[in-house]
């Protein structure tokens, strides 16, 4: 399938240039910045009254998240225009803010095709996206990709243990694994806890022989004896090394500084806790970037009384340190940039003064709709569950568009192309297809079956692979091929260019949809979880409705070859 | 693209009642110590060391592997062994659902979650613990007792986390693994 070569081909690696489908999402097309039709939901977060944080890349404030609904003209979708601004503020937004949102251009409707084709290639990450990394928002009935849904903090947890970490527990440990995790200072990865064993001088792991425990790298054979580092015992390792990370003397001054700076931020109307977290997530490690950042940015904002915060420690010029580098004859003597970076609190030259550390932790996400608020994805709370409580993914909810016949693309030569979409959906679904003409180059596309319908998805018909199943009653004469849940046309692309030849395709996909009793209820979606059995018992208070969501989508069949001649 | 109908030699692949295909030519060493949980493919040159298990007990399940699993070429499974106060010895190995492993990879770990996919050449080192839905990319070495937790990619030696996974993955790879065992037929 197309979306799973994309995830297995490296991006920009592959020689060859690679078959594909890739869906659009809106939100990398701008739109129309005109009046707002739809009352803005009041489930809103507040509008952030700082803006002068859009250089801080840990913050995305996005004030003109729009994007808007590809309908087609024909089409009566009712969520037609666009969605007012919507100011999300997150922490821990991996996303760095996208200002093209904040251009005023055309919407999608007006787009020309050569738009769509342009933002639409194999390289360009903002413009479409394979159908397994979009989500479908059911209520805006639009696609979402990463960039237009707001994260969400589920649980904190510790990668190598896998253990739960409460959130209120997480600021005081910094963000890192309180138990018996540690990665090595050399090659970050694991440590295992070893003790010596007194008779055969050999490391057996696990608690054994009584005597003295160390941390050992499995894997580049790093010992935590090598700087004298032993422990009694083989638990609670981590509280003895977080007593010696917090008694070194940036990390004291780090700690001052928030202080002193915290109860500025709490006058200034931000939530609680807040600001610290956001200096704790950050971990500023040397004093040089901390007073950078209390001097010039902290003030430039905050342009009142903030008290003139003095140092708890004064750090003499390190001459010792300045001659031992001069001295240093190989490199090997020295810490890497990145073993440097993994230790902020102390960033030392010397190989020798590397300290194991605690493993950092990481998240569990939800994911939100930026536009409607909408739970998009909701994970189990557990750190080591695998299951979802709402996942809205665009590839149970979308037609899947695969590649399922491909001939060699010769310039001016007719190829015949297959395209086999399979429907998701419990319910029969109708597909039409328009392809975006004006692209440049503009590349024949003679569509043999442009409107046509696919059979619902049935867990029956898992079970009998390869059985040709034609719908009764609808009688469709010019597709190619009807199986279980999907149906295959015919393309005829004659390449206008050598190059890849990849087109843009309009989808207009029409499906029977249960009437939402109301918009916050989400059992009522038809998620992927919803059973099957459900969808023949309808509740009888849901009327079945036709929706129809438009898309564009980028279709590449490869590289055309130059005519033989 | 679709995936491409993999035609095998009749002669040369086993089908067992629960639909597994072990090739002829892979190594199987300590046949009744192994599970395969059907529609399991072990390709040509593939070993699994089923004989080496934990000393002292009488018959014990040494590796198991589930539903849908590849293992592709040269790939080699073997439990993992540790000497714990003094005695050496090998502790059973867990390979979930849909799980790949591909050519050339030699996997020692105690876990591997269902969903998983390994790439070519890969060291997975003793006592790896590799959660669901996770991908190891090709060229990785995962060290002795590290853990992978889901929706993780991890590249590099020593692996380290490079990319998380969407949430569809699930369904993703579970329709890959399905659609990969339907084309993997005998050749007329």
């Amino acid at each position: 399938m197309a979306t799973m070569l994309a995830l297995n081909a490296p991006p920009g690696q592959a020689p060859v240039i690679q078959p594909f489908v890739h869906y659009r999402c809106l939100c990398s097309s701008p739109g129309p910045s005109a009046t707002a039709s739809r009352t803005p939901s009041t489930t809103r977060t507040a509008t952030p009254t700082r803006t002068s944080h859009r250089d801080d890349k840990d913050m995305d404030i996005d004030p003109t998240t729009t994007p808007t609904t590809t309908t087609d003209p024909s089409t009566s979708s009712p969520s037609a225009d666009l969605v007012p601004a919507t100011a999300a503020l997150t922490l821990h937004q991996q996303h760095q803010s996208h200002h093209q949102h904040e251009q005023d251009s055309a919407g999608e409707r007006s787009k020309t095709p050569a738009e769509v084709y342009d933002s639409g290639n194999n390289s360009d990450p903002h413009g479409s996206h394979s159908l397994s990394r979009l989500y479908f928002c059911d209520s805006c009935d639009e696609i979402r990709c990463p960039k237009c849904t707001q994260d969400e903090i589920v649980c904190y947890y510790c990668p190598n243990c896998l253990f739960d970490v409460p959130t209120a527990s997480v600021k005081s440990e910094k963000h890192k694994c309180s138990r018996n995790c540690f990665e090595c200072p050399i090659c970050q990865s694991t440590l295992s806890v070893v003790s010596e064993d007194p008779d055969a001088g050999m490391i057996t792991a696990g608690v054994a022989a009584p005597g003295q425990y160390h941390l050992a790298c499995n894997m580049c054979q790093w010992n935590s004896q090598e700087i004298g580092m032993n422990f009694e015992k083989p638990t609670g390792l981590a509280v003895q090394i977080q007593k010696t990370e917090d008694s070194l003397p940036d990390v004291k001054e780090f700690d001052r500084l928030k202080d002193h700076l915290e109860k500025y931020f709490r006058v200034h109307s931000l939530k609680p806790g807040l600001p610290s977290s956001l200096l704790t997530s950050i971990q500023s490690g040397t004093l040089q970037s901390l007073r950078y950042v209390s001097t010039s940015n902290h003030k430039a904002q905050q342009s009142d009384d903030i008290a003139h915060y003095t140092p708890a420690v004064q750090v003499m010029e390190d001459t010792e340190n300045l001659e031992k580098l001069m001295s240093i004859t190989s490199l090997s003597e020295t810490t890497t940039m990145k073993q440097r970076l993994r230790q902020l609190q102390n960033q030392t030259y010397s190989t020798q003064r590397l300290q194991p550390q605690r493993i950092h932790l990481r998240i569990k996400k939800s994911r939100r709709c930026r536009s409607c608020r909408h739970i998009l994805v909701k994970p189990e709370q557990k750190a080591q569950a695998t299951g979802f409580k709402i996942n809205l993914i665009a590839l149970s909810q979308l037609p899947n568009i695969t590649i399922a016949g491909l001939q060699p693309m010769i310039v001016q030569t007719v190829s015949r192309v297959i395209l086999r979409f399979t429907n998701p959906r419990h319910e029969e679904a109708h597909i039409s297809l328009r392809y975006g003409d004006g692209a440049i180059p503009n590349h024949g596309v003679v569509i043999h079956s442009p409107s046509f319908t696919v059979s619902p998805f049935n867990e029956v018909w898992e079970y009998e692979v390869g059985t040709m199943v034609t719908a009764p009653g609808a009688v469709q004469e010019d597709v190619y091929e009807r199986t279980a849940n999907s149906t295959s046309i015919a393309l005829d692309i004659t390449p206008a260019a050598a190059g890849e030849v990849k087109i843009p395709l309009l989808v207009t996909f029409t499906f029977k949809s249960h009437k939402l009793q109301s918009d916050t209820d989400p059992s009522a979606l038809p998620t992927q979880l919803v059973v099957s059995g459900s969808k023949d018992h309808p509740a009888p208070e849901s009327e079945l409705i036709d929706k129809t969501v438009a898309f564009w989508t980028v279709i590449g069949f490869g590289e055309a070859l130059p005519t033989f001649s | 693209m679709d995936l491409p109908i993999v035609n095998y030699s009749k002669s040369e692949y086993i089908e067992t009642d629960t639909g597994n295909k072990v090739s002829r030519k892979s190594v199987i060493c300590g046949s009744q110590n192994i599970i395969l949980g059907g529609k399991t493919i072990l390709q040509t040159g593939s070993v699994i060391r089923g004989d080496l298990r934990r000393t002292g007990v009488g018959h014990a399940v040494v590796v198991s592997v589930g539903r849908y699993c590849f293992l592709s070429q040269g790939c080699v499974i073997r439990p993992p062994s540790k000497t714990y106060k003094g005695v050496f010895s090998y502790y059973p190995m867990k390979i979930g659902d849909h799980v790949t492993i591909g050519e050339g990879t030699i996997v020692q770990a105690a876990t591997i979650g269902s969903f998983v996919s390994i790439g070519k050449n890969c060291v997975i080192g003793r006592f790896a613990i590799i959660k669901d839905c996770c991908r190891i990319e090709d060229n990785t070495v995962i060290p002795p007792n590290s853990v992978v937790p889901s929706f993780s990619v991890y590249k590099g030696s020593p692996g380290k986390l490079v990319d998380e996974l969407p949430e569809s993955i699930q369904d993703i790879i579970e329709a890959r693994t399905k659609d990969r065992y339907a084309k993997f037929v005998p050749s007329a």
